[in-house]
């Protein structure tokens, strides 16, 4: 469709020809451009999303944020380690172990990141509704399916990038403090890897839940209060039931399935305690979790009016 | 083509739409007129999809709006000034919308000139006026170059010559052949915009047809009359079927009679006129006349 071939017989209203006005409507519908657009697709629709992530400002101040963190934990592991390290010799297991706990301290942090991107990834939906920009969004993505889709995987690629390079920065400072306390880990056996890549997943799957949060209460305050609730009410209140039914078995049980206590017992590995869940069950109810706030989020979602 | 048939929205107890239907032809502007709350902007919601009708289904060239593979070549629409994100620029804006569909970054330039936006496409949208916000909007649904074009209240802040850009616009945009849906209440510039009317009144259609059918039969005749002697003409005219309403020592306005009856009755009672103005009714009177028993939210009167 070429704006410049008519359409039909034009109507005789006297502004119909008229000259143009100072931003010129003459080429407002004669374009002339190769237009050259194509449908709408999921590929197309994530390259908006991630256009959206990467044009807020918000977003960078977190990403500056976790960044910061992730800083100060790091300073704070190199000065411990020069107190704690300096004049001890480890043998070759402990040295190891040593070095393995340089990464799991500095991993800790993400606990705390993990809030950051939960918030960034709540407000990724939430602004939408807010600012009222939803409207020019399901124009363009009409496919309600789709435009969840691919928000939810642009906002986890978002965080993915950033927990990487969270990450390399991790390896980049702590690899030469091991190298230079004699407390390398086995870089060629797994554990370092798993506690890695199993954090990063914790924090994108964590992340998930509070998009899916966003997308259920459609508020930015409602989101994130709910997303900190759900981190830490459960902590709090297995605590107190604690204390109350003096350690009783279910009390221990049940707090096996509660989302800190399933990050831990994921990221654990082989280091995993006798009384934990297997890692892949601790990784399934973790992914069970985001999944009982994201499928809600995204019937909704798709049923309400935006 | 916009198509509507027995479409419904209700929420709740109430019935913001009630079954209406309608079809909008290309090639000319269709304005969209009702009172505060007449269904006018949901109505235009359920054209694009945004919210879903209780019963019925509009369609736009065949088709509900979700099922179209590149919605915005199909359809342009400025339902809301707001509908973008504060934090952005407006460049950024279209250039996102622009990505759904892969159109080139040239298009965007393209529209952000055609729209006079240029100065402050790299400014973020939280600092732009009313007049700049609507012309966005103008800018994101012409990015597809569509076929059919939605535009609720789009000179809402606009400066005279925004308006008068606006209309042009409009204008052009229907000589080209294509579909136009347009509510105002600015009536002077629907009278101007408009070959066809749809008016709601409560959810309902109580006016579909063309702009000049709704103003002349609504109208009355209406003479305006300027005499030395207004007081013995008007006692002249006086009867059953005429109303006078005297404006001021010289002039009247005589309903019910025409000029030409002025003006004989003038000459047999010797009486010297300066002006007989035949006054046709306007869009905003033959609107009101309309609308009156379908208004919900009516003004007090002035203190």
């Amino acid at each position: 469709m070429n704006a410049n071939t008519s359409r039909a017989p034009g109507s005789a209203h006297p502004d119909a020809g008229s000259t143009a006005s100072a931003a010129s409507p003459t080429s407002a519908a004669s374009t002339g451009s190769a237009l050259g657009a194509a449908e709408v697709s999921f590929a197309r629709a994530l390259r908006a999303e991630w256009l959206k992530l990467t044009s807020l400002r918000l977003n960078w101040w977190l990403s500056l944020a976790a960044l910061a963190v992730m800083v100060l934990t790091l300073t704070a592991t190199v000065f411990s380690t020069r107190y704690l390290l300096a004049d001890t010799s480890l043998q070759d297991t402990e040295a190891q172990l040593t070095g393995l706990g340089l990464f799991e301290n500095a991993f800790a942090s993400f606990t705390l990141i993990t809030l950051l991107m939960g918030a960034l990834a709540a407000v990724a939906i939430t602004t939408e509704h807010s600012s009222g920009s939803i409207r020019s969004s399901l124009a363009a993505v009409p496919n309600r399916s789709i435009f969840f889709a691919a928000k939810l995987l642009a906002v986890c690629g978002f965080i993915a990038a950033l927990t990487a390079a969270l990450m390399l920065l991790c390896f980049l400072v702590l690899l030469p403090l091991a190298g230079f306390y004699d407390v390398m880990p086995p870089l060629w056996e797994p554990e370092l890897w798993w506690m890695t890549l199993s954090s990063a997943a914790v924090v994108i799957i964590t992340a998930a839940l509070g998009f899916g949060l966003g997308a259920l209460l459609r508020s930015t305050a409602g989101a994130v209060v709910t997303y900190c609730l759900l981190l830490f009410s459960g902590p709090i209140a297995l605590g107190l039931l604690q204390a109350l039914t003096d350690f009783a078995p279910w009390v221990e049980e049940l707090a096996r399935f509660e989302i800190f206590a399933l990050q831990r017992q994921f990221t654990a590995g082989s280091a995993s305690l006798a009384t934990d869940l297997p890692v892949p069950l601790a990784g399934a109810l973790l992914l069970a979790w985001a999944g009982l706030v994201l499928i809600p989020g995204w019937l909704l979602f798709t049923r309400r009016d935006a | 083509m916009i198509t509507a048939s027995g479409l419904t929205k209700s929420y709740g107890e109430r019935t913001a739409v009630d079954g209406i239907s309608f079809a909008l032809e290309p090639g000319r502007v269709t304005g969209f007129l009702g009172p505060n709350g007449a269904g006018k902007s949901t109505t235009m919601r359920l054209a694009m999809g945004l919210d879903r009708p209780s019963a019925g289904q509009i369609t736009i060239n065949g088709r509900p709006y979700a099922e179209h593979r590149a919605p915005l070549r199909e359809v342009g629409a400025v339902l809301d000034a707001g509908a973008c994100h504060p934090g952005w620029t407006g460049e950024q804006q279209l250039r996102i919308l622009a990505a759904t569909h892969a159109i080139p970054k040239a298009r965007v330039q393209e529209v952000i000139e055609m729209t006079g936006l240029s100065s402050v496409a790299t400014r973020r949208i939280k600092s732009y006026s009313l007049g700049m916000t609507q012309r966005l909007g103008i800018a994101a649904a012409m990015l597809g170059d569509p076929g059919v074009l939605i535009f609720d209240e789009p000179i809402n802040g606009l400066d005279p010559e925004g308006v008068r850009w606006v209309r042009q616009l409009v204008r052009r945009l229907a000589a080209q052949g294509r579909t136009v849906f347009i509510s105002s209440h600015l009536m002077s510039e629907m009278a101007q915009t408009a070959d066809h009317l749809i008016v709601l009144g409560q959810g309902r259609i109580i006016a579909d047809q063309p702009l000049g059918d709704f103003i002349d039969p609504a109208g009355e005749t209406r003479v305006l009359v300027r005499t030395e002697d207004a007081q013995a003409l008007m006692a002249a005219l006086a009867g059953a079927q005429i109303t006078l309403v005297c404006q001021d020592a010289e002039t009247f306005e005589a309903r019910g009679i025409d000029a030409r009856s002025i003006g004989r009755r003038a000459l047999e009672i010797g009486a010297v006129v300066h002006e007989l103005t035949p006054l046709h009714s306007s869009l905003e009177e033959s609107y009101l006349r309309l609308t009156g028993n379908y208004v919900e939210h009516r003004s007090g009167g002035l203190v």
